[in-house]
């Protein structure tokens, strides 16, 4: 497989199959639905910069709430682990949990400079139902994460393409 | 796929899923487009199953004249709980009508997990021991997405 990193806008990210945080089997596209999809790898709960980043998504899942729109959370947390810190965040989406690092190999997003925790890098993909990619960031430093603002900006775009009905039915199309 | 349930004294003519709820009976449809029969309201389909096990459920079915509208800020808060509290075996909720929140089934499978429902707090529950042939498993939705299509009852997709 393509390294993620080398995936460009429109091209197609793997369909992963993965426990929940509730230990029940998801792939991305059901977790996408017919709807926009955040798709977040982060390091671990155990990360400062995870907490602070994953404190963002929080702020905007109010919006995302409204906006037809969903976010997965990935990482090599257990069950248990991504469960109580989802829970301490008070997030409403799901977390994924890829313990066995079977994803991560597959992907190649392991961040190879942290040989203790051996976890992903952080990243974050606005990808389309069928999971084609609009656009990615790298997190390794904070600063290349995308802010809400630019979150919004991307949403927005991709949103725009995928409704035929963005620009609203006028008057008179109602006769 | 739509789906449709009831809770009845009596057996209905055609159900295509029916069970023992308590002394009552719940009967579900999983194909009909229009209501297949005056007492059912619609859920979402992947929470009935014929090969579901037994469950207790925890059923709010509320009168025509005390359905909130589905945007009701209580019915929201109810449903961001759901995603965000500890997770059922299923749940979904039920309409009537494009507009207004007809009740919810959150489903367990052990009596004492029915004091998580969310719902609890939008009327007065139901909790029934019901048999199997009627309920499945259906992980919590995604989201934080809320927001329904077409009046769909929530959380399915369409």
């Amino acid at each position: 497989m393509t390294g993620m990193r080398d995936l460009g806008p429109g091209d197609r990210f793997p369909d992963l199959g993965l426990p929940d945080s509730d230990d029940n089997p998801r792939r991305l596209t059901e977790l996408a639905g017919p709807d926009p999809l955040l798709l977040h790898t982060y390091r671990g709960w155990f990360c400062p910069k995870e907490r602070t980043f994953l404190r963002q998504l929080v702020a905007l899942q109010d919006e995302a709430e409204v906006a037809y729109t969903r976010f997965v959370s990935l990482s090599v947390d257990s069950a248990e682990a991504s469960g109580a810190f989802r829970a301490g965040l008070d997030a409403r989406w799901t977390f994924l949990c890829d313990p066995d690092r079977t994803a991560l190999r597959e992907l190649g997003l392991q961040e190879v400079s942290d040989t203790v925790h051996d976890p992903y890098l952080s990243t974050v993909w606005l990808l389309g139902p069928d999971l084609t990619v609009h656009r990615w960031w790298m997190g390794y430093w904070y600063w290349g994460r995308p802010t809400l603002d630019e979150l919004r900006i991307g949403l927005r775009e991709l949103t725009r393409g995928l409704r035929v009905d963005w620009d609203p039915p006028h008057p008179e199309a109602n006769g | 796929m739509s789906g449709w349930l009831a809770l009845l004294d009596t057996p209905p003519p055609a159900p295509d899923l029916v069970t023992t709820a308590g002394d009552r009976l719940l009967a579900g449809w999983r194909s009909a487009d229009a209501p297949p029969h005056p007492y059912a309201r619609r859920v979402d389909p992947r929470v009935l199953d014929p090969e579901g096990t037994p469950a207790w459920v925890s059923l709010l079915w509320l009168d025509r004249a005390a359905m909130p509208l589905f945007d009701d800020p209580a019915v929201v808060a109810a449903r961001r709980r759901v995603l965000a509290g500890p997770a059922p075996r299923a749940v979904s909720t039920l309409v009537v009508d494009s507009t207004h929140f007809a009740g919810s089934a959150w489903l367990v499978d052990e009596p004492a997990a029915s004091t998580d429902d969310p719902f609890r707090l939008l009327g007065d529950l139901l909790l029934m021991h019901v048999g199997s042939g009627l309920l499945g498993r259906q992980p919590r939705p995604p989201g934080p997405a809320l927001e329904r299509y077409s009046g769909a009852p929530w959380p399915s997709d369409r």
